[in-house]
């Protein structure tokens, strides 16, 4: 019987490694999809169609804000992953509605600003520049809400089940998604916003 | 998962959390401030992004650990290649592009005179 345990426990965890591996090459499909969302702004990004361009629009400390928040929240991801680890249930929960609450205020000050925007008259169809912005900042929070509704989901089989080696598997899944989603948005600061003020 | 290695981790979550508030603040710090001038400004961001990334992976990834770290390096790589050719090989076609396609407007009338005698 005891060997059956550890055979099973073998098989599950060589599972586990094919799975995250997959995920990784996911996150790498991923990350070529934002290659040609941002080589197109980078490429339209001039062309504003006499509306706002990047300097009219943009709020720097605003931005700051946004870009703290997501990192915050990548480091509470990290915390949640360890505190999952070691089985330490109450920190786990802690850290994972914490990193729900930034991953929040950072999507809602997004949907503010895109907000803003589409009242100022200069949605997405205004001029091709806010056409690439949209589209890649919006993708980005698609992602986002989706790693949002995934965090919702751990978070609740966190409250109903006990911590099990298959759920440190998901949630080492869910902070991959969500780390990568953090060096997107570095790339989002960087090459849209910043250089977007110069 | 024992004591002396999730110290490690939790040091290296600390580690790159505030490098990454670092890198952050030094580019948005350049670029408010209008601390170089406009090229070199493009160029210091483009390095603390990249800089940045390279302290996420690392230090967020955990790269080393898994049993498969060479192949997610070989993937990453694999995958950086192609985000360069994307990037780089559209900034490249559409700058010429540009430049041929869409003269100035003196470039322009020199272009009708000499074909039309305008």
């Amino acid at each position: 019987m005891k060997k059956e345990v550890t055979a099973h426990t073998q098989e599950n965890s060589a599972s586990y490694a094919t799975v995250q591996f997959g995920f990784w090459l996911y996150l790498m499909t991923d990350l070529v999809l934002f290659a040609c969302l941002f080589a197109t702004y980078a490429v339209l990004r001039g062309n504003t169609f006499d509306g706002p361009s990047g300097k009219d629009i943009f709020d720097a400390n605003y931005v700051l804000f946004e870009t703290l928040f997501l990192l915050v929240s990548s480091f509470t991801a990290g915390l949640a992953l360890l505190s999952a680890y070691n089985k330490k249930t109450s920190l786990l929960v802690v850290s994972l509605c914490a990193t729900f609450l930034l991953g929040a205020t950072f999507l809602g000050m997004e949907l503010t600003e895109f907000n803003k925007l589409v009242v100022a008259g200069f949605g997405w169809d205004y001029s091709a520049f806010l056409s690439s912005y949209f589209t890649l900042v919006g993708t980005h929070g698609l992602h986002i809400f989706v790693g949002l509704l995934w965090l919702v989901a751990l978070i609740t089989r966190v409250l109903t089940h006990e911590v099990s080696d298959s759920l440190t598997h998901k949630m080492l899944l869910w902070s991959m998604f969500w780390h990568f989603l953090d060096v997107v948005w570095i790339c989002i600061f960087s090459v849209v916003y910043l250089m977007g003020l110069i | 998962m024992n004591t002396n290695s999730t110290q490690k981790r939790l040091s290296a979550y600390v580690l790159g959390f505030v490098l990454s508030l670092a890198l952050t603040a030094c580019a948005f710090a350049l670029v408010v401030m209008h601390l170089l001038e406009p090229d070199y400004l493009v160029a210091a961001i483009l390095g603390l992004a990249l800089l940045q990334i390279f302290v996420q992976i690392n230090f967020f990834f955990h790269f080393g650990e898994g049993r498969d770290g060479k192949e997610r390096l070989v993937v990453l790589c694999f995958a950086g290649l192609i985000v360069v050719i994307i990037a780089g090989g559209s900034l490249w076609i559409m700058r010429n592009l540009n430049e041929r396609m869409m003269p100035d407007a003196t470039g322009m009338s020199q272009y009708m005179v000499e074909q039309e005698g305008i």
